[in-house]
């Protein structure tokens, strides 16, 4: 099965990239996702819920590793999936090219589908794969916003770096706002006040919406279909 | 006079109970303390097992076991190869057959790994998803011809090849043969896979009573006798403590004679261990992977024209995909590489196949068992011919058949009974005619211009087959009159809804002239009888019928005997007369044959050696080779070339299957199997991707047809009586789904005459149809018009 496309984000390549990297948006953004941890340096670990069609939702095992990591440019994901309703697996390559709206993210997957959710679903997987897709772009999509707006300026960690341990910490208790980074995206984002700034930064992690992304099983159900 | 009843179609005996609901199928067994199971099975075409973790699942509450291949210490063993290739020289066989589970590597999806045993069924799939298997994908090979090349992943290791077989078979001289052709046509022919998809699933359902040391099992077998020859020795028991049971089976068609299915082979052993009955239902998800099926076939075949006409010669070379294992030997291609010759006088033929492992399931005969493939295949070839030829599709069949004088009939080919290619009669020449007569031919050609005209395309296919049936080694049965005066007869063969309790009743009741009411058949229960070997290869009636008469007959001679000791006169004196025996000319002096069972059995009086007590005989019977039944299909299509859709308007079948024991039940054999046929030519196709994942594995997506797409079947029956078995019967099981695919194919290309089409494969989807049809367009509209080919009344 072949998933490709592209989607074109707010902000930076860099700010994509690290949304992209980020376990704590990936599990609020993932349609089903359940739990999303980092068990190493660029893999991750954690648990699905997704049903196709007829197929009732089920939990899956994801363990997703990223390879020729060119930062923040593109990078490779292998993906493996496996749960009582069969397996996913293959390799997507994401790149992203700054463009003038913000980031294009193009993507492509090649996916071999086995188990019941093929010889059951296989009429709706194209159509499962491409909602969920979707689904997980627009959260992400979200998010960028929400962060764009809320100014959150999200360190990757890197234990050598002290700087970069106090803002993590300053982090932990509020917001880090840069007065420099707010008179630029408030021009990026347009018609946004200062006031609702700062609103937006008193909301804490994340946008509101993604809630309710993670609740309940992701169905994705592109409708029965008959004889 | 005796009563005639075989001919008859008396109200069949086991109607009563199949239509009330009180039948017995294996899943209707309940026994007390009875456990269930569930399979792990692999969702990988190709994979080693790295580990397998069952912790979770024992925990679970209800579970009370969950065996893997190393549980099963030294009973884990491949099943035995039920049918030894036959001795063809230079023959090529790689044995490689099913393990009871999966051990160090899985080769199809769907194999078993590991064995949930519980309280009930819930239970136990709640505990199939306990359990953690470690797979490491290998990749798989689905592909006939990549299977063989040099870097192809091997299935087998300790073959190092994917080849399963490769067999030469040949009949004069082709290349010779070739050298005076005014015409040779080659074209590659494809053939895909198919389900059975009976009713019923498999079950099997197993007790061990420890105190009588006896094992009991129920079976959807179309063998009981053999599973419980190969249970015995598997479990170390006597054969007279194993008992295997097929009681009523909802439907067989192939699969259900494979044999040692792991779960066949597990449920018993289970309930030795566990000291507990056991229990395994099929669910039909399972029944697409865990259950054999059949049909990937890719023939590249050629074939020699003189300028009547008339073949010179054929060459065929296929491949046969066998799936992950071969358990069931060369069957299949063999029938294929037999029944391509048909009815017609080939006097040269090299017949060449490769058989292949791919990561499927496993491949087993499946009704017609290969047949089709072959018919298809010459049908097509002939078809084809005709156009190039500018005759009509039955002139050129009728050029080349065999003629009525030159039966019996050799081919120095080997079929599967080991045997020379043996047609035992046949006549069909008339066949044909008989089948145009019904469609009516001038009436026909008028419609079709007429609709034509219209702007609708109707077309005709015709076709002809032969089939060979009543195959050995042997079947027996045991006919005894009971005091009450009704008869039970006892033959091992299995019973899958063929009207075995009416159409074996029929053949005694005739012989010794009681009512077919009042003969009570048991079939399919090695305690009742224990020698035979199953139901397969439209046999049953011939040969288990067979030794129904012969045992029926010797029956007959005792009462004679007895009835005349007891009423004082000499055998030749007596007959019998509606359930009774007596002198001839004397009513005064008969006696009811429930009566004479007793005085059979004497409390005085002695029986000397040499004589038995009793009205009881068992008989066997043995045919040195099959009777050849015949037949030729016709069918009217309508086509819509927008939307491919073909609607079957009419269905004929005239068949040789020589005496009818039974007119219904032969009619419902072949109505059914036409619809079998109809589904395999058009609907029906086990789709397989490159990972050698099944995509259709659900009624949703595997069409089968429905009765919407099934006409009523116009029937002739022709009787060329079988002169190897006592009451000239043939066999009729698969007749009616042989020739589907070819006279469909034939059938849509005279709808389209425009067009000139060339169907090569079978099934044709509705989506492909479309393809070749838009295909066929284009090229029409490059090339300008093709022309019409010769459509001389039919």
């Amino acid at each position: 099965m072949i998933v490709t496309g592209e989607h074109t984000f707010p902000g930076t390549r860099q700010h994509v990239w690290d949304l992209l990297q980020d376990p704590a948006v990936l599990v609020k953004a993932m349609p089903g996702a359940r739990r999303l941890d980092i068990t190493g340096d660029g893999t991750y670990e954690g648990v699905v819920r997704i049903g196709v069609g007829p197929v009732t939702a089920a939990e899956w095992r994801l363990t997703v590793e990223l390879h020729d990591r060119e930062e923040p440019a593109s990078y490779v994901m292998h993906v493996d999936t496996k749960g009582t309703l069969g397996f996913t697996r293959g390799t997507a390559t994401v790149a992203l090219v700054e463009v003038e709206e913000g980031t294009r993210m193009l993507y492509h997957a090649d996916l071999s589908v086995g188990g019941k959710v093929a010889s059951v679903g296989q009429r709706l997987l194209d159509q499962v794969a491409k909602m969920l897709t979707k689904q997980g772009l627009n959260a992400l999509n979200k998010e960028m916003e929400a962060r764009l707006l809320s100014n959150v300026v999200v360190e990757p960690f890197d234990s050598d770096d002290a700087e970069a341990l106090d803002h993590i910490s300053v982090a932990d208790s509020g917001i880090v706002v840069d007065a420099e980074i707010e008179v630029a995206d408030t021009e990026a984002s347009g018609d946004a006040d200062p006031a609702s700034i700062d609103a937006a930064a008193g909301a804490g992690d994340g946008s509101p919406g993604l809630e309710d992304e993670a609740e309940g099983d992701a169905r994705a159900d592109a409708g029965e279909g008959g004889r | 006079m005796s009563k005639i009843h075989v001919g008859q179609s008396p109200v069949r005996n086991e109607d009563r109970q199949l239509l009330t609901g009180r039948a017995t199928f294996v899943d209707d067994v309940q026994l007390e303390g009875m456990l269930h199971v569930a399979f792990v099975r692999s969702d990988h075409a190709h994979a080693l097992i790295q580990g397998i973790d069952v912790s979770a699942a024992l925990a679970r509450p209800g579970v009370v076991a969950a065996i893997t291949a190393e549980d099963l210490g030294d009973y884990w063993q491949p099943g035995p190869l039920l049918v030894p290739p036959p001795p063809i020289d230079g023959l090529i066989f790689n044995q490689a057959s099913q393990v009871p589970l999966a051990k160090d590597r899985v080769r199809h999806v769907g194999e078993a790994i590991v064995m949930i045993v519980a309280e009930s069924r819930y239970l136990a799939e709640d505990a199939v998803a306990d359990v953690v298997v470690d797979l490491e994908p290998l990749d798989p090979v689905v592909d006939l011809e990549a299977a063989l090349a040099e870097d192809a992943p091997v299935l087998h290791p300790q073959l190092g090849t994917n080849l399963a077989a490769h067999v030469v078979q040949r009949h004069g001289d082709y290349d010779e043969a070739k050298k005076d052709a005014h015409l040779v046509i080659e074209r590659r022919f494809h053939y895909d896979r198919g389900a059975a998809a009976a009713m019923e699933n498999r079950a099997v359902a197993a007790r061990w009573d420890p105190r009588a040391e006896e094992l009991t099992v129920w079976d959807t077998t179309q063998a009981p006798i053999p599973i419980r020859n190969g249970l015995a020795r598997m479990l170390g028991l006597l054969e007279s403590r194993v008992r295997v049971v097929a009681p009523f089976v909802g439907g067989g068609f192939g699969p259900k004679i494979m044999m040692f299915y792991p779960e066949e082979v597990l449920v018993p052993w289970a309930s030795m261990r566990l000291g507990r009955p056991v229990k395994w239902t099929e669910d039909r998800q399972e029944n697409f992977f865990a259950t054999t099926q059949e049909r990937s076939q890719i023939h590249d075949a050629e074939i020699a024209f003189a300028a009547d006409g008339r073949i010179l010669g054929v060459r065929d070379f296929f491949f046969h995909d066998t799936g992950a294992y071969d358990p069931y030997g060369l069957t299949v291609p063999i029938n294929s590489q037999c029944t391509l010759l048909g009815p017609y006088d080939v006097p040269a033929y090299h017949s060449e196949f490769r058989a292949v492992f791919t990561n499927r399931t496993t491949v087993t005969p499946v009704r017609g068992a290969g047949r089709q493939h072959g018919v298809f295949v010459m049908e097509r070839l002939l078809d084809i011919a005709a156009r190039e030829l500018g005759l009509t599709p039955d002139e050129i069949r009728r050029r080349n058949y065999l003629r009525a004088d030159v039966f019996p009939h050799t081919f120095q080919i080997l079929f599967q009974d080991f045997a020379p290619l043996y047609y035992d009669s046949g006549n069909y020449a008339p066949a044909l005619e008989a089948a145009l007569d019904i469609v009516g031919r001038e009436t026909f050609r008028a419609e079709q211009a007429r609709l034509r005209a219209e702007g609708r395309f109707i077309g005709l296919g015709v076709v002809s087959y032969v089939e060979g049936t009543g195959i050995g080694p042997y079947e027996g049965a045991r006919v005894t009159v009971e005091p009450s005066g009704r008869v039970r007869v006892a033959t091992g063969l299995g019973t899958q809804g063929q009207g075995h309790y009416t159409a074996f009743a029929q053949i005694v009741a005739e012989v010794l002239d009681v009512e077919v009411s009042d003969v009570h058949v048991v079939t399919g229960d090695t305690r009742e009888f224990g020698w035979g070997t199953g139901t397969f290869a439209s046999r049953g009636a011939v040969v288990a019928g067979s030794a129904c008469h012969e045992a029926a007959l010797l029956v007959r001679r005792k009462v004679m005997e007895v009835g005349a000791r007891v009423l004082g006169a000499s055998p030749d004196e007596m007959e019998l007369a509606a359930g009774s025996v007596r002198v001839r000319g004397d009513d005064a002096r008969s006696m009811r044959l429930g009566a004479l069972a007793g005085h059979a059995n004497p409390l005085r009086g002695a029986v000397t050696p040499g004589t038995e007590p009793g009205l009881e005989a068992t008989a066997y019977f043995g045919p040195d080779h099959g009777s050849t039944a015949s037949g030729v299909h016709a069918m009217v299509v309508e086509v819509d070339p927008e939307t491919a859709m073909v609607r079957i308007d009419r269905y004929i079948v005239v068949h040789d299957c020589g005496k009818l024991i039974n007119p219904v039940i032969v009619a419902g054999q072949v109505q059914g199997g036409v619809a079998h046929g109809i589904g395999n030519a058009f609907y029906e196709q086990l789709v397989y991707d490159e990972g050698g994942q099944l995509m259709n594995a659900s009624f949703m997506d595997y069409l089968l047809p429905t009765a919407m797409d099934v006409p009523r079947v116009e029937m002739a029956h022709r009787e060329t009586a079988a002169p190897l078995n006592p009451l000239g019967l043939k066999g009729v099981g698969e007749a009616g789904c042989i020739p589907t695919g070819a006279v469909f194919a034939q059938a849509v290309e005279d709808a389209l005459p425009h067009l000139a089409l060339e169907i090569r494969e079978i099934p044709l989807s509705p989506n492909r149809l479309f393809e070749l049809l838009r295909d066929a367009t284009e090229r029409g509209q490059v090339t300008g018009d093709r022309g019409q080919p010769a459509t001389a009344a039919a």
